[in-house]
């Protein structure tokens, strides 16, 4: 029997969905490996605690008082909340600018203002020392880290704005309202908590910077972290400081969490875009524009006059630059397996799954995206020596470090991208003869597979870029791009910085922008 | 022979006891429409045949091989019960060929699949040697030639339209053969035109194969035009299990009358067999009660039981006098709503072959015994 296909069809629209076997219970399997990631994820604050503790409650509040403690505290919490002002400020207004003006190129405006993820904050300051070497202290650590984290307000500020109605607007426009009082009224609240979320990200970000604020001689929490342990051998102290950051970061990253958990997520008609004067979009040009000159543009061109020069090229050392290469690489793909294998049992129960377990589970191997890459190097540190002192210096402990602080980049796409596998999909697989295990296989995998490859990708970006965690860990003799960089730059040797520096560039921050450009989902991880 | 049998099923869906104590016997090589307003638990019903959902209670088996009863749901990958989900669900990783051949086992080494889905079902000699032979290409050609798409099967889904995914993830769903086929609203998401061909060339198609199949539809004319049998459900319930024929025409309930079709509804006394309202003394059966003579009831016709001209009928008895007040045309027929002389406007269902004009007088009659129904809050209007 022949059926004619026919000529013209409307698309399929989308009909209620029906939601067909969703077991109530993870197999018990998954739930044992998901437990394996998430106790691997928790070893360095747990033992941190453990180590801090140590000492005793006395000993760890006469460590707190002590004035240099006091102090770190105070620039600690001083330079975040200014970041994270100035940053909130400056990418709400890119992100109105960008989203309810007729600019000309809006989506190359907005990769260009999300620019600054890519680069390290440490290559920033880099990039400005060679400039204007003079420059330290509280200023320029707050401009440069502002100018460096404002994408994290612009991008989900932008998005909300994307998604907010429009109609409220023009209700109380209707109501008498002018357009910045019905912006305030009917917008605002919808584009609130993406602001906040946002801006509590780059509070985070500040208060984990080590490389900047070290470059720029500003005693921090984690600067001081590095002190302690490195140049004074106090490790009791250093513990502390290490565990008073995790109490505020932590403290950071449930203010967060409670303000992503307020996003709207309905899409609907968005306001169109308003034309303007061109003088005028002149004249908003430093909005958009001040982030990336500051965070890319003068960095990237000190370090190309830098690297240009002639003694910089008859000084380059090709064997240790290309031996950085290839251990930042290795660390990179090792990091990057090991973030995937531990973070695919988690998305897989998380995507599929509800209960207190698995919500406990989720979180605890979410804890490596709230803890300051010094922190987790500190922790480790002391954990190898105690626990397995045969590994101690070892690239293992160096690469296990990486998978707890990134492992959450891995888990989020990948959990996103099995959730967006359709259940109803596998439930046809079964019915077509397929077990669970050969349906996921067969089906779940090979969708979510796309995600799988652009979390491998995010964390691998993320440890070629990584600074304070590798001057912790890494073994004797192996250097990456990172501590090259750092390492020539502390002894102000600027010139032979340059080739690294640059080499990190191509390496870390040209995939993570063609990525970003890619997808929208990966912009916020890197 | 293996009928479908579903013994006082109850499932519980999130919550909700969304299917309650339903009993149903299907033969096999029937098509069963399953019939219900959104949200009476139909598709919920089928998920649990399809044992993709636990019962709470009852039991569902194939033959003598029991499938689900609380406690024990054997797999959905056993039970050879094939399914077509609203909105056709296609693999989209997979092209047109891999989603028709998803059930079919590649190469000589795995069999398998095919065997091991049919081996306790299936009677040996007509078990499944033969396509297994020819390979797995040949038999994904045939599947994609029975439903008219043999030269499509390089594409990928996202290349398909609508009614093109629907004939796929039928093909995909015929494919390894199974003795039952369950078919969720899968016409729901066409627009009109194709949903009437297609739902006609499905229903031939399955008939010619043998398969037995349920087809979930909230959609009357599908379930009256497609099916051998209708099953109603309400709200979890099985309100009528019968032939469309005896769906339309002897409704169990008023609620099934007057959710299978159109219903005209005059109050009168009942008296030895007939009902005297406002179009006379009209012959009619009580259904589900038994009135006695003076009782007030509620008589229930089908707008093309009354007819005009009653001196054609043999047993119009009945009769009234009415002036046509509105005439809605649907081209192959029409609808008149008739002002009763002294009395209510009824709906009037003719073949628009010699239509009156507005205004027109009519002698209006019943041509068939209509339907008594007790006094009783109004069901609701469909």
């Amino acid at each position: 029997m022949i059926i004619a296909p026919e000529a013209v069809e409307p698309r399929r629209r989308p009909a209620p969905v029906t939601a067909p076997a969703v077991p109530r219970r993870p197999p018990a399997l998954l739930v044992l490996a998901a437990g394996v990631a998430a106790a691997a994820a928790a070893i360095p604050l747990v033992y941190l605690v453990v180590r801090a503790a140590g000492g005793g409650v006395g000993a760890m509040l006469d460590i707190l008082a002590r004035p240099r403690v006091l102090e770190y505290a105070a620039n600690s919490l001083g330079l975040a909340a200014a970041v994270t002002v100035s940053a909130l400020v400056l990418g709400t207004a890119t992100a109105v600018v960008l989203s309810r003006l007729r600019v000309p190129f809006p989506r190359a405006w907005l990769l260009v203002s999300s620019l600054p993820l890519a680069v390290p904050s440490y290559l920033a300051g880099y990039g400005w020392l060679v400039t204007v070497p003079a420059i330290n202290g509280f200023l320029p650590s707050w401009i440069l880290l502002t100018a460096v984290t404002v994408p994290y307000v612009t991008l989900p500020v932008a998005a909300a704005l994307r998604g907010a109605s429009g109609d409220l607007e023009g209700v109380a426009r209707t109501l008498g309202r002018g357009p910045v009082g019905a912006f305030l009224v009917a917008t605002w609240p919808q584009v609130r908590p993406a602001a906040i979320a946002g801006s509590l990200l780059v509070a985070l970000y500040s208060l984990s910077d080590f490389g900047l604020v070290a470059m720029m001689r500003f005693p921090t929490l984690t600067w001081g972290i590095n002190q302690a342990y490195a140049a004074s051998f106090d490790r009791a102290q250093a513990a502390v400081l290490a565990l008073l950051l995790v109490v505020l970061a932590l403290l950071v990253v449930v203010g967060e969490r409670s303000a992503r958990g307020q996003l709207p997520r309905q899409a609907a008609r968005a306001v169109a875009p308003r034309t303007i004067r061109r003088g005028m979009l002149v004249a908003l040009l430093p909005v958009v524009a001040t982030a990336p000159a500051v965070g890319v543009v003068v960095p990237l061109l000190g370090l190309l006059a830098r690297l240009l020069e002639a003694q910089t090229l008859r000084e380059l050392d090709v064997p240790r630059l290309l031996g950085a290469v290839g251990a930042t690489v290795g660390v990179a793909v090792g990091a990057a397996l090991l973030a995937v294998l531990l973070a695919m049992p988690v998305a897989a129960l998380a995507s599929r799954y509800r209960g207190r377990l698995v919500s406990a589970l989720e979180s605890v191997s979410y804890l490596g995206h709230a803890l300051p890459g010094i922190v987790v190097g500190l922790s480790l540190v002391f954990f190898a020596l105690a626990v397995v002192p045969a590994l101690y210096q070892s690239v293992v402990v160096l690469v296990f470090a990486y998978a707890v602080l990134f492992a959450p980049k891995a888990i989020s796409t990948m959990r996103a991208g099995l959730g967006d596998v359709p259940p109803r999909l596998v439930a046809v697989a079964r019915t077509l003869g397929d077990s669970p295990l050969r349906a996921w296989w067969r089906v779940t995998v090979p969708m979510a597979l796309p995600s799988v490859g652009i979390g491998a990708l995010l964390v691998a970006i993320a440890t070629m870029k990584e600074l304070p965690a590798t001057l912790l860990l890494r073994p004797t003799g192996v250097s990456t791009l990172a501590t090259e960089l750092w390492n020539r730059t502390v002894i102000v040797e600027y010139g032979a910085a340059a080739p690294y520096a640059a080499m990190l560039v191509l390496l870390a921050a040209v995939p993570a922008v063609i990525l970003s450009g890619v997808r929208t989902v990966a912009k916020e991880e890197l | 022979m293996s009928d479908l049998v579903i013994d006082g099923v109850s499932v519980t869906h999130g919550s909700t006891l969304a299917v309650d104590d339903v009993s149903v016997r299907i033969d096999s090589g029937d098509l069963v429409a399953v019939l219900g307003p959104s949200g009476c638990g139909k598709t919920t019903l089928l998920l649990a045949i399809a044992g993709l959902l636990p019962v709470g209670a009852g039991s569902i088996s194939i033959g003598a091989r029991e499938l689900s009863r609380p406690g024990r749901t054997v797999p959905a990958e056993k039970r050879g019960i094939g399914w077509v989900p609203q909105e056709a669900s296609l693999f989209p990783h997979l092209s047109v060929a891999d989603n028709i051949g998803f059930a079919v086992p590649r190469g000589r080494g795995a069999r398998r699949g095919l065997r091991g889905f049919h081996s306790d079902v299936v009677d040996a000699a007509a078990a499944p040697a033969a396509p297994a032979r020819s390979g797995r290409a040949a038999r994904i050609a045939e599947l994609a030639e029975l439903v008219g798409l043999g030269d499509l099967t390089g594409r990928a889904p996202n290349q398909l339209s609508g009614g093109q995914a629907q004939r796929v993830a039928l093909a995909r769903a015929l494919a390894p053969r199974p003795e039952l086929l369950l078919l969720d609203e899968p016409f729901a998401a066409l627009d009109t035109q194709l949903r009437v061909g297609l739902r006609r060339e499905v229903a031939q198609l399955l008939r010619a194969q043998g398969t037995t199949s349920l087809l979930v539809t909230h959609d009357q004319e599908e379930a009256l035009t497609l099916a051998d049998t209708v099953a109603v459900l309400r709200d979890g319930r099985l309100e009528q299990f019968g032939t469309p024929e005896q769906i339309y025409q002897h409704p169990a309930s008023d609620w099934v009358a007057s959710f299978v079709g159109d219903v005209v509804e005059l109050e009168g006394l009942w008296r030895g067999g007939r009902v005297t309202c406002a179009l006379g003394a009209v012959e009619a059966t009580a259904v589900g009660f038994a009135p006695t003579d003076g009782d007030r009831v509620r008589l229930m016709l089908r707008p093309e039981w009354i007819v005009p001209r009653p001196e054609l009928l043999a047993h119009a008895a009945a009769g009234a006098d009415a002036r046509v007040a509105a005439i809605s045309y649907a081209g192959h027929d029409a609808m008149l709503s008739c002002d009763v002389v002294g009395g209510p406007t009824v709906r009037m269902r003719m073949a628009a072959v010699e239509l009156p004009q507005v205004g027109d007088d009519l002698r209006l009659a019943v041509q068939r015994p209509g339907l008594a129904f007790p006094v009783a809050p109004p069901p609701p209007q469909i």
